[in-house]
């Protein structure tokens, strides 16, 4: 059961970023090429973790090629005129060292983590796909089906696993979040070689990536390494092209309703809220903590234990790079109508729109947010991740030390304030899950 | 393995001298050649007792201000009496849900407020109880865990939710093929009776009752059969000051060590048939008894296993996925366990060449008997060494490296010596860890996918047997629920 929402979870929450009391140190500086570089050093494990953001997702893909930024992913572990086919995962697992990449709706990440002996091997393998990625039409036509399995498996074959999907695309009508990084299988088929190389040529270029180091180096040396295998790869040609759509403000409610090879009922509501980073997004937070945070939520408490109507409800900003949602969901429990499961949402919302929270309760919620951010940067992979995110989305890798002010700067008023002008009928979407027996009724 | 070594200690020198000397264009033709790598240095194991005699195991680790607080008990699914099965989870989960007369609200109102976590878990052999806080907020912590350990109320009301979200649970499982892949993998490998391969049913779920609890509760929960394992920012001695304070009065108990009895092997090839009509995917899990966890044959089937489908370069995943495209991933593992647990490769495939990726599969469980090339046998081993100090990075996940260590009574040096016994594991170990553990003859077969489309095919390929299945003769009907 759990495994749903988690999963459901790891397919949208890339960017569920935080930061902890433990200081961390970096430096940060630009190649000529415009390659940023972001170091971080920590010798407590003999390990290191090398990674790649490449500042496009899935927003930035022609709407007749969706999934075009995923199916690249998976063509950049093909090789390079001096990696063989097949050989990429060969040499650095040989090595001892473990890799992968995802995509998002804003950035594609790709990482290493290797014994600290091998960061030179990291280097060199991420400048080889960085510089020349060689892409064979063998390797084309075995990644399009195993993306097509890649769907299935986390989608289609998974009770309410194309959740996602239904909530963007009825959310969002001139935006590109209005489809899902897995995108569409029968576009991908469609793709050809010249339109990969062209999406290559455009968004995979130095200045479109950072590059994040983390974890048992030395930062000259490091320097050096970098310097001599990204410091020859071309500034890329090409003007990069962001998508430049707004959506407009909604006006009246979406509702939908999807028949799947269910049991239970879900309900999903999605409500359109400004991009991450904004001030209204950390009030959003709060109210999401205070919603669904842990098990003495409001969510929890009232919905889960005293009502005993869901098995799970969860409410979460989505932190996207233009303006996002944010999304209620709760899973009926047995012998529970969707519109009395909507309704105790419907509940808790107004208690919240109406009522100022109590300093007790608020307190609490700050408690967590810190205690969080305690725990939170404790593996290389992540801090390395966390740094190339706070700097590519916000200009600023420090607010991995520093984000928490944020938050602490939201009071008990703005809560109540964010839940009043978000948090509307005409700004959602509502999306009920039904068994297909229902349908025939 | 030494000659290894001596290699890797000749490519130092080399690139040692090549630092000092960089070209403006680096040698891209080959990977570079590096030294070899740095030893993970750990913090002390550090054991001690409490006055009452309940074990703690506990490593410092003073980088980060937080602490990791596992109290572990001997207990778990193995020991659910026959017609109770699930109880021991039932038990562990209702820990929190009430303790000290406190509610469970209240509970995880005073636990949310400190921004610490508490959870709790269960599985075959072992149950726990898992506090993550920050260290400025240990104090209190500790007190709501004590209360949750050593004094939990199991109120009804709270029961009756639990018993209703499991029933809920259980009805979503016929939804889901993965999980019943696996639940009737492990039935009709282990048997229905057999505590790894049963399973609870709605019956069960609802007949569960507060003594139940109760008694299973006071049966395991003593202090001789527990062992508290610590991670963190703090000293022993003032962590053994605080335990003494939460725990120093947990009573000893008379508990009886728990024997589970081997199941049989496999002994021929049979296919069984799972009907999902309409799936989207076949799901497959092949498998036979593997073997216990402190097998000598433990690190050769370590590196065997992850050369046949325990990595992303592994024959299984190469094959299915790179080669052919059947799947997203392909993979196998061995569950070991106090006595043999199971093994088993599976993978979600294509439906229209379920029959095609059978073949593959058999393929590799064959070819895996072979004699291995060096490139690849060394390219496992080295994944398994030299990753390992990866394991070592949070609180948490040290204290579940320290777990597995304190349940098999592991050697003090256990950790220390890890990287060298598995860089030490040869090819003709891998090669007898194969012809003995994999045995494609002697194996049980499980595809849950759309009959209609699938059967035919695998008809064609006589691996066996096939016997027909449905969801329900592995989960039971779908549960029904009074309102």
């Amino acid at each position: 059961m759990k495994r749903i929402f988690v999963s459901f979870l790891i397919l949208f929450s890339f960017v569920y970023v935080d930061a902890q009391t433990k200081k961390i140190a970096f430096e940060q500086y630009k190649l000529d090429n415009g390659l940023n570089v972001i170091l971080h050093k920590d010798n407590s494990t003999p390990i290191v973790a090398v990674s790649v953001l490449y500042h496009v997702g899935s927003k930035n893909e022609d709407p007749e090629r969706t999934g075009f930024a995923h199916f690249f992913e998976h063509l950049m572990f093909e090789g390079s005129p001096n990696i063989r086919r097949g050989e990429y995962f060969k040499i650095i697992e040989g090595a001892g060292g473990q890799l992968n990449a995802n995509t998002s709706f804003d950035r594609t990440f790709y990482y290493q983590v290797l014994p600290s002996n091998q960061l030179e091997l990291g280097l060199y393998m991420e400048s080889e796909r960085m510089l020349h990625l060689k892409i064979d039409s063998i390797g084309v036509e075995t990644q399009r089906k195993v993306v097509k399995e890649e769907r299935k498996q986390s989608l289609d074959n998974r009770p309410y696993g194309t959740v996602g999907e239904k909530i963007f695309s009825n959310a969002y009508k001139v935006h590109p979040y209005r489809w899902v990084p897995i995108g569409s299988a029968q576009y991908i088929d469609q793709a050809t070689l010249d339109e990969f190389i062209a999406f290559y040529k455009m968004y995979y270029v130095p200045q479109n990536a950072t590059l994040s180091i983390a974890g048992d180096i030395d930062i000259a040396q490091t320097k050096e390494l970098v310097k001599k295998y990204f410091g020859e790869i071309p500034k890329g040609a090409f003007e990069i092209v962001r998508p430049k759509e707004i959506e407009p403000a909604k006006t009246a409610e979406v509702r939908d309703i999807v028949y799947d090879n269910v049991q239970l009922p879900l309900v999903v509501q999605g409500y359109h809220i400004p991009a991450q980073g904004t001030p209204d997004y950390y009030a959003l937070n709060l109210l999401t903590q205070l919603l669904s945070g842990g098990e003495s939520a409001r969510f929890q408490k009232e919905i889960k234990d005293k009502q005993q109507k869901a098995l799970a409800v969860i409410s979460m900003p989505f932190a996207l790079e233009d303006p996002g949602l944010f999304i209620v969901y709760g899973l009926a429990n047995m012998g529970v109508k969707p519109e009395d499961l909507e309704s105790s949402f419907e509940a808790e919302i107004e208690k919240v729109k109406n009522e100022l929270i109590s300093e007790i309760e608020f307190q609490k919620l700050r408690n967590q947010i810190e205690g969080q951010f305690v725990a939170r940067n404790s593996t290389v992979r992540g801090i390395a991740e966390s740094l190339a995110n706070y700097f590519v989305y916000f200009g600023d890798a420090n607010l991995i030390n520093t984000e928490l002010q944020r938050y602490m700067k939201a009071t008990k008023e703005d809560i109540k304030r964010v839940a009043n002008k978000y948090l509307t009928k005409e700004n959602r979407v509502v999306l009920y899950y039904l068994p297909k027996s229902a349908e025939k009724k | 393995m030494k000659k290894i070594f001596s290699f890797a200690i000749n490519l130092f020198v080399v690139s040692a001298f090549c630092f000092s000397i960089y070209a403006q264009s680096p040698d891209r033709t080959k990977p570079p050649q590096l030294p070899p790598p740095s030893q993970l240095k750990l913090p002390a194991v550090q054991q001690f007792q409490l006055s009452n005699g309940l074990k703690v195991v506990l490593m410092e680790k003073h980088d980060v201000p937080l602490i990791q607080l596992n109290v572990v008990v001997k207990m778990g699914s193995v020991n659910d009496p026959e017609n109770k099965v699930g109880l021991s989870n039932l038990t562990m989960d209702m820990l929190d849900e009430g303790a000290a007369g406190k509610s469970s609200l209240e509970l995880a109102d005073e636990i949310d407020f400190l921004g610490a976590r508490i959870t709790t878990n269960s599985s075959a052999h072992i149950s726990g109880i898992n506090l993550h806080t920050p260290l400025s907020k240990f104090d209190d912590a500790l007190k709501i865990m004590s209360d949750i350990v050593l004094r939990p109320d199991f109120p009804q009301k709270e029961l009756e939710r639990k018993k209703k979200e499991r029933l809920t649970s259980l009805m979503q499982m016929h939804d889901q093929p993965t999980a019943i892949a696996s639940a009737a993998f492990n039935q009709l490998l282990f048997g229905k009776e057999h505590p790894y391969g049963r399973m609870t049913n709605e019956n069960t779920i609802k007949g569960f009752a507060v003594d139940d609890l109760k008694n299973f509760y006071k049966k395991y929960f003593a202090a001789n059969n527990a062992v508290v394992i610590a991670v963190g920012a703090i000293k022993k001695d003032d962590l053994k000051k605080k335990l003494e304070s939460a725990f120093g009065k947990w009573q000893k108990g008379i508990v009886k060590e728990t024997t589970v009895r081997e199941a049989a092997q496999v002994s021929k090839r049979i296919i069984y048939l799972i009907d999902k009509p309409g799936a989207a995917q076949s799901v497959i899990s092949i498998g036979r008894i593997g073997a216990a966890r402190l097998t000598s044959d433990y690190n050769s089937i370590v590196v065997m296993n992850t050369l046949l489908g325990g990595s992303f370069t592994s024959r299984l995943n190469q094959n299915l996925r790179e080669k052919h495209g059947y799947t997203y991933g392909a993979s196998s593992r061995f569950a070991f366990r106090p006595v043999p647990g199971s093994f088993s490769a599976s993978s979600s495939v294509q439906t229209e060449v379920t029959d095609k990726a059978l073949i593959e599969f058999f393929n590799e469980l064959n070819g895996i008997r072979e004699s291995i090339p060096d490139e690849e046998l060394n390219r496992a081993k080295n994944l398994v060494a030299l990753s390992y100090p990866g394991n070592f990075q949070t609180v948490a996940e040290i204290a579940g490296q320290l777990e597995e260590f304190i349940q098999y009574n592991l050697p003090e040096k256990y950790f220390a010596g890890y990287v060298e016994k598995m860089l030490g594991v040869t090819g003709s170990d891998v090669n007898v860890a194969a012809k003995k553990y994999i045995v494609p003859d002697q194996i049980i077969i499980v595809v849950v996918g759309d009959k209609s489309k699938i059967e035919e095919g695998i008809k064609q390929l006589n691996l066996g047997e096939i016997i027909n299945l449905s969801i329900e003769d592995t989960l039971g009907k779908v549960p029904k629920m009074e309102n």
